[in-house]
């Protein structure tokens, strides 16, 4: 009957969670028997006595898997970016001519500027043989082909006038430059810095006795939960200087450590601030790519967490 | 001239319906226009008001018979072409939608897995806490949705707990 | 004109590496495009490469799409690394063909292969160019396929339709399932395949006509055919009804997927004898029935009452029933008493038809 119902939820839950586009990852879990079974389980549960209760969560650990979410959107493929461009193609082709009096009034300084921006096509004379077909024009446009509408420069924006950036950032005019997606910290490759590989996500991994890992940090007191055992542990060794947002109080995964130790991923995002080290048991610490992650960790630590690691 | 203080000159019927309108709720462009046009006593008949000239404007912006492009004809390679292009891409994005699902899924049962041992690891209040619903819970106010080019700023390096209190 | 130029300048020439065209299946002759010409017009544009399905006038007026030589190459490089992990597939299953011994499991792998292999060259450029330019070759999987869907979207559709106007099912078998294409000719009526339901002079079809059968599934080791020609419409006086009579029986024909005209010499239960329809009957049907013989059932005698072959009062049903078979196809044809009936008769050496009164009579007989 619990399995049965866990498969039914698994459905309804995964068909919520790819429907939603910008989804993707799994972060809800419902547990198999919260509702129907709490009665009937109970029963055969026995509250644990306080030292088996300390002995047991001694073995628990809470680790977490920070992650630093794209800044920007990811690079365009080479066949994305041709199809896109035929389909422009294709939509200029079809388009119906623009229709230039609704926007601009008749006799008007704008009409002209944008008469002058035109490229005008060839026109069909009588008694001239056109090899490539004679030209059909109407409304100033070749229907045969795409329509190319130039839309005239602002004076402002065409010239020079060098401000770009500095004194006069708040003027209206100042021509819009965009930012390089390839920043400063990509060309002198700086692991622990946020502002790299903007398109993809960097998860925060901590070097402590030569192994790389994710952070993780046992709990403390008898009632602390996961999440929070994941987020004081974080500030205490990264400093309180970090803006974090957990996922879900609900562990992603779980590894079985040495002995009988377990160790359970909470997820978590950076919003802002940073993590510097601040203990001396860590030896080091990197923001890193997927593919950067594999050739750090633990072959089979990587194989366990790799579904959890996004690609983008 | 009637009631209004119009001429009664001819004009297109197909403009008739929307010139009542307009005489309705006179704006003071159209008043000035047609102060102007009775006291010149112009004979121009083709000649539209501005009112007029916007209404036309208007139904020629969504009339499409005369700026329809030529038929896209396309010679039996480029069809076909065209249709490989388009089932490519088709298939393409299935590609990418099929992993996206088969992610989702081997996440779930990650998840389950981990819950599962959580329940058998001996504190059950841990269990009980992490599986219970976070209802009303939401993505916080600083988290980006990313864009083609990245802000002026890249990253806040410099942050303290006291600036998510003032908030 | 100055933009085709500016087209022609934004190219870039993507190379097909030859390796990368080997992904298809290239051992198949059928599935490449035999011209040199139109095969490059087809692979690498036809900006570049004059289109082989245009004159040379239209072809300088043409205008490519633009965008689309830039976009192909990559569209191109996805199908075929598709195709090459489709064929992986297919291979894998021929393997474990190789090793099955129960028949329905093997039956089941070979049409999971077969479907696997029309997947891996359906996206082809070069077999969609094939089979517009009809250079197919129906032993190969996907003209199969796209041949059956070209057929079922349309042919198949109108058949059906006549079928059902006509009240040929259920007057003579209760209902058709259609696997086969048939088509009809007939000798004086040259390279015209009758349309179904089409109204046609006796003249023309005094003669035997021709029979086209396109399967299209692999044909099995030795299947054979029956078609019949009957005429539902035979008036029968003495019930004031009307009986069926066969017009021709054809058995033990035997077809290929590229040969699909039924041999003039195959093995006849009955002589042809042409529609004469008498004066004033209703516009007769003669429907055509092709069936899948049971390849365990005995051969069907000829001219045999006990096999139930028998020119008047045929009942087609029974006969069915009795040699098993299996009706995949048909074709109806209709012919009324016209001025080359008796001419017709006379050739056969028939007896004068009977005239019947214009108007059915109010007393029923």
């Amino acid at each position: 009957m619990s399995m049965n119902c866990r498969q039914i939820r698994l459905g309804q839950a995964l068909g919520r969670i790819s429907r939603s586009y910008y989804s993707t990852e799994a972060t809800s879990h419902i547990p198999s028997s919260t509702t129907s079974s709490l009665s009937t389980e109970q029963g055969s549960y026995v509250a644990p006595s306080p030292e088996q209760l300390a002995e047991s969560r001694s073995k628990i650990r809470a680790g977490l898997i920070l992650s630093r979410t794209p800044i920007v959107t990811p690079e365009v493929k080479p066949f994305e970016e041709s199809y896109y461009n035929y389909q422009q193609e294709l939509e200029r082709r079809l388009m119906w001519t623009f229709p230039k009096s609704f926007y601009f009034k008749k006799g008007s300084m704008a009409e002209h500027k944008f008469n002058l921006a035109q490229k005008k096509p060839i026109q069909s004379v009588k008694g001239v043989f056109y090899e490539r077909g004679i030209p059909d024009i109407k409304l100033g446009r070749e229907r045969r082909f795409k329509q190319e509408v130039v839309i005239p420069l602002a004076e402002e924006e065409g010239a020079d006038s060098g401000s770009a950036n500095g004194a006069d950032i708040d003027s209206v005019a100042r021509r819009i430059m965009p930012e390089p997606r390839i920043t400063e910290a990509d060309k002198s490759n700086d692991v622990a810095s946020l502002s790299r590989k903007l398109d993809r996500t960097l998860y925060l991994i901590i070097k402590q006795q030569k192994t790389w890992k994710f952070p993780s940090f046992s709990l403390e007191g008898d009632v602390e939960l996961l999440h929070e055992a994941a987020e004081r542990g974080l500030r205490q060794i990264g400093g309180t200087g970090m803006n974090t947002w957990t996922v879900s109080s609900t562990p992603t995964a779980v590894i079985a450590g040495t002995g009988s130790i377990k160790e359970f991923f909470i997820k978590s995002h950076i919003l802002a601030g940073q993590f510097s080290a601040i203990k001396s048991e860590i030896e080091d610490f990197a923001w890193l790519t997927k593919e950067e992650l594999k050739e750090k960790f633990d072959k089979q630590y990587y194989e366990t967490l790799e579904p959890v690691i996004s690609e983008q | 001239m009637n009631k209004f203080g119009l001429s009664n000159f001819v004009r297109p019927s197909i403009f008739r319906s929307h010139c009542l309108g307009s005489i309705k709720t006179p704006t003071s462009v159209s008043t000035f226009v047609r102060f102007a046009r009775t006291s010149a006593k112009k004979k121009n008949r083709g000649e539209l008001s501005a009112s007029q000239v916007r209404q036309k404007n208007l139904l020629s912006a969504v009339s499409g018979a005369r700026k329809v492009p030529r038929k896209l004809d396309m010679c039996v390679e480029d069809l076909i072409r065209h249709n490989t292009v388009t089932r490519a891409w088709a298939l393409y994005q299935k590609e990418i939608r099929d992993k996206r699902a088969q992610n989702l899924e081997r996440q779930y049962r990650m998840i389950d897995e981990a819950c599962d041992a959580l329940k058998s690891a001996g504190d059950r209040n841990l269990y009980n806490k992490a599986t219970k619903r976070e209802f009303g819970k939401r993505f916080p106010m600083e988290l980006r949705v990313p864009t083609d080019t990245p802000p002026k700023i890249v990253w806040q390096y410099e942050w303290s707990p006291e600036e998510k209190e003032k908030k | 004109m100055s933009s085709r130029l500016l087209i022609n300048r934004s190219i870039k020439s993507v190379g097909f590496g030859n390796s990368a065209a080997r992904r298809f299946n290239s051992s198949v002759s059928s599935l490449k495009v035999q011209s040199q010409a139109a095969k490059q017009a087809l692979l690498q544009g036809v900006s570049q490469n004059r289109s082989t399905t245009l004159s040379k006038k239209a072809s300088l007026r043409y205008n490519s799409p633009e965008g689309l030589d830039q976009v192909f190459p990559f569209a191109y490089e996805i199908i075929q690394t598709r195709s090459k992990s489709l064929y992986l597939q297919a291979s894998e299953l021929e393997k474990q063909i190789a090793q099955e011994t129960n028949a329905n499991q093997v039956q089941a792998l070979k049409q999971q292969r077969e479907a696997l292999l029309v997947e891996a060259e359906i996206n082809n450029p070069e077999v969609q160019y094939n089979f517009q330019m009809n250079q197919i070759n129906m032993e190969v999987p996907v003209y199969r396929h796209l041949a059956k869907q070209k057929w079922s979207k349309y042919e198949m559709i109108k058949m059906i339709q006549r079928f059902e106007t006509l009240h040929v099912i259920p007057d003579t078998l209760p209902t058709i399932n259609p696997e086969v294409e048939v088509n009809v000719q007939f000798p004086n009526f040259v390279n015209k395949w009758v349309e179904n339901g089409e109204i046609l002079s006796t003249k023309v079809t005094s003669r035997a006509p021709i029979f086209k059968i396109q399967e299209f599934n692999e044909i099995p080791q030795g299947q054979k055919y029956t078609i019949l020609v009957i005429d539902p419409d035979t008036p029968d006086i003495k019930n004031n009804s009307f009986s069926t009579s066969l017009l021709w029986g054809l058995t033990d024909i035997e077809v290929s997927l590229n040969n699909p005209l039924v041999h003039f010499d195959s093995r006849q239960l009955i002589d042809y004898v042409p529609p004469v329809p008498e004066k004033n009957t209703p516009t007769h049907r003669y429907v055509v029935w092709v069936f899948r013989q049971n390849i365990d059932s005995p051969p069907i005698q000829s001219n045999s009452i006990e096999d139930g072959v028998q020119r008047n009062r045929f009942d087609i049903r029974a006969f069915v029933k009795q040699h098993n078979l299996q009706p995949v196809g048909g074709h109806v044809w209709r012919n009324a008493w016209d001025r080359f009936t008796e001419e017709v008769r006379q050739d056969y050496g028939l007896p004068a038809g009977r005239v019947f009164s214009k108007e059915r009579n109010s007393v029923r007989l």
